[in-house]
């Protein structure tokens, strides 16, 4: 890493000083290593099962193994990658920083969301040596509370995570209310911090339903009664209730950070005034809010009630308001603006073009007759993929190369930044178009082989998916091998942006700012 | 990390000693609110099985020994009490009396675990604990009588084995929720001297 002068990374040394820091930017830093390596291991699983997936006969993996590794995958992605992604890696490093505070409101128990996160994902992951678990990541009774494999660890892991979560939803909340600079005023503030607000109530609200229903789960299981198991008198649907409750908030607390970075890199590499900065605020919250009513649209064929059906619908399609209203101010500011196609400008277009096209097919989705034809087809499956890999994670890195230079004081290769982030756009929609028609065409998710007539969209998603890995460990390997071999950087503001996190030094003091800047105007005041 | 005295200095990162009670204060108000959300998911399935099953509920309510709970409720009563009292004596710098009255507190603890083992085992011995579910002869006798003098034609045995799971998850995760946090709040007394 670089070394001019004291900053953050070389103000103390040895591997102790980072384990128990309580630097926001240092804690940043850990989280960055251990999500990187857990996206990785989520995608090694990924890979696998697309490549099982190039013949409708066993390849090497048997049925079992196949839904092992399902359900590895999606949990690691939700629970250790997308989840903690962008609000503990990015919003810890940017929200004290864009807020020009000198740390989160509580540093102690910022560390303590590291060591949570990383007990309950290895508590999640060693579970492989106990058989795994066979359940998908929604741990849907009363299969879960029969399966004989580990889903009692599983889910304690996922509950320790949530923890971590709610720890860090909280400090944020209290940081932003508490730590804001002089003259910094809720509407001055950069929307990347009004997009962790948003998420942070909804980690706050939504992550301890999740939390008793796991424990719940677990309960069940060591005593053997019948919470949700029907055979004992429960209620599965109940589980479904209570599942999506945080489940549905939890998909919107993978997505809106990410929207957050969308508004930065746009603003900034359009050196345009952001338009319409009031409605991109407000409609985070707007999101926050409509996503604890609209958990039912994950129950269409379980039994609900047609009115039941019809409101969640409704209220399904509300969100879709919040979302274009982001979507047509960000290209409204692309409008006439001096756009820059660096790397972190790519990841953001990427997020717009790919999340369109999710958000649109969830409308799909949420009409409830169109439903009941694409309900745990491969249509839902690119659908969420398209919200949750071509959104969110594009937007994560879109986020990680937009930072980089500050947090690391060295500058990656822009060229082979711009050849990984285009390859992912490749490779993800080869990967998941073919999903769509042949979700549409009734090729059920979940299934370790499939009829004939889906081979060539299966072959070509596979094909596409390899594409996309590429691209994704070329990204890594370019922010890996950078942050210690790649050019010094020791300007303050090499984008040009307005956010308070460009006026202190590259890479920041321990204290972020050696004196703390006072704000007189909104951010983004470009022309 | 420098050592700092926190009674008299703020942490390196707030500028006054307001600042950081401020953020202290709504980072538990914060945290009260994932408690409501945890146990209100707890509640909600309470009332949800109480309308489907209610007949159950009426059995599985004159089942239950009211004298003990009502004990269990004075308990948690005078701890709560006693702990607010805590904290007003710490306020005004007494910290001796602070923490007699967390000791106090802590015996409440103690003794709500006490109760809640004798009102358990008397459950367990009657076979109703739904794990192993086997209600002796006394007890169907008893619960044979409580639906003839309630005319409850909806009673179904199994759905009174659901009503004793609702007990005792939710009576259980409180019992260790509350010894959970009274150990916490000693171990941040401890710290605190």
């Amino acid at each position: 890493m670089a070394a001019s002068g004291t900053n953050y990374i070389n103000c103390e040394k040895g591997v102790w000083s980072w384990l128990t820091t309580k630097d926001h930017k240092r804690i940043a830093l850990m989280y960055f290593f251990a999500i990187l390596a857990f996206f990785l291991v989520g995608g090694a699983f990924a890979i696998l099962l697309r490549t099982e997936l190039l013949t409708a006969e066993p390849l090497f993996m048997s049925g079992n193994t196949y839904n092992r590794a399902m359900t590895l995958h999606g949990s690691i992605m939700v629970f250790m990658v997308i989840i903690p992604g962008i609000p503990a890696l990015l919003g810890n490093f940017a929200l004290p920083l864009m807020l020009g505070a000198k740390d989160v409101a509580f540093p102690k128990i910022n560390l303590l969301s590291w060591y949570l996160l990383m007990t309950g994902a290895a508590i999640a992951i060693l579970s492989l040596f106990w058989g795994g678990v066979d359940t998908g990541w929604t741990f849907y009774t009363p299969y879960s509370s029969k399966s004989a494999d580990a889903v009692t660890m599983v889910v304690l892991g996922a509950f320790i995570m949530g923890m971590s979560s709610i720890m860090t939803g909280l400090n944020f909340i209290v940081t932003i209310h508490q730590l804001r600079a002089p003259g910094m005023t809720f509407m001055r503030m950069p929307l990347f911090v009004w997009s962790l607000y948003a998420t942070a109530i909804m980690q706050i609200l939504a992550t301890p339903v999740l939390a008793i229903t796991l424990l719940l789960i677990a309960t069940e299981r060591i005593f053997a009664i019948g919470i949700f198991d029907p055979t004992l008198g429960g209620d599965p649907v109940l589980f479904q209730h209570f599942f999506w409750f945080y489940s549905h908030p939890a998909v919107y607390i993978m997505v809106v950070p990410a929207m957050g970075i969308v508004s930065e890199v746009i603003a900034t590499f359009s050196q345009k005034t952001i338009f319409g900065y009031k409605a991109i605020a407000f409609s985070s919250i707007g999101i926050a809010a409509i996503s604890f009513l609209v958990w039912g649209h994950h129950m269409f064929v379980s039994g609900q009630s047609d009115l039941a059906g019809s409101i969640f619908a409704i209220l399904t399609m509300l969100v879709g308001v919040p979302t274009a209203i982001k979507i047509f101010n960000w290209v409204a500011t692309l409008y006439k603006g001096r756009i820059k196609l660096d790397t972190p400008m790519i990841w953001t277009l990427n997020f717009i073009a790919n999340f369109t096209v999710g958000g649109v097919t969830g409308l799909f989705l949420a009409a409830f007759a169109v439903d009941v034809h694409l309900h745990d087809t491969y249509f839902v499956v690119a659908h969420f993929h398209y919200t949750m890999l071509g959104g969110a994670l594009t937007g994560f890195f879109s986020g990680l190369y937009y930072w980089f230079p500050k947090m690391t004081g060295r500058m990656y290769n822009e060229t082979q930044g711009r050849i990984a982030a285009v390859l992912v756009f490749i490779g993800f929609n080869a990967t998941f178009i073919p999903q769509f028609i042949m979700g549409s065409q009734g090729m059920p998710r979940r299934y370790h082989t499939y009829d004939g007539i889906f081979a060539p969209y299966h072959i070509a998603s596979t094909i596409g998916s390899y594409v996309l890995a590429a691209g994704f460990i070329f990204a890594i390997y370019i922010l890996i091998r950078d942050m210690f071999k790649g050019e010094v950087c020791t300007e303050k503001n090499p984008w040009g942006g307005t956010t308070l996190e460009w006026e202190t030094q590259t890479p920041p003091i321990h204290e972020n700012f050696v004196e703390i800047p006072t704000v007189t105007s909104r951010p983004y005041e470009y022309r | 990390m420098e050592k700092v005295d926190r009674r008299v200095e703020h942490s390196h990162h707030f500028n006054s000693m307001e600042q950081e009670h401020e953020s202290g204060k709504q980072g538990a108000w914060l945290f009260m609110a994932t408690e409501v959300m945890m146990f209100g998911a707890l509640f909600v399935g309470y009332f949800l099985y109480r309308g489907l099953y209610h007949d159950a509920w009426v059995v599985g309510g004159e089942l239950l020994n009211w004298k003990l709970g009502a004990t269990n409720t004075l308990v948690l009563l005078l701890s709560s009490f006693t702990m607010a009292l805590a904290v007003r004596d710490a306020q005004m710098g007494q910290n001796k009396k602070a923490i007699a009255k967390i000791i106090v507190t802590t015996l409440c603890a103690i003794s709500f675990m006490v109760v809640k083992y004798f009102e358990y085992s008397g459950k367990i011995h009657a076979g109703l604990f739904p794990g192993s579910w086997a209600p002796i002869p006394e007890y169907m006798d008893k619960i044979n009588a409580i639906v003839e003098a309630n005319n409850l034609t909806n009673f179904k045995l199994e759905n009174l084995r659901l009503f004793f799971v609702v007990y005792f998850v939710m009576t259980g995760l409180h019992g260790i929720h509350h010894n959970w946090y009274r150990f916490n709040d000693l171990v941040v007394e401890k710290i605190k001297e």
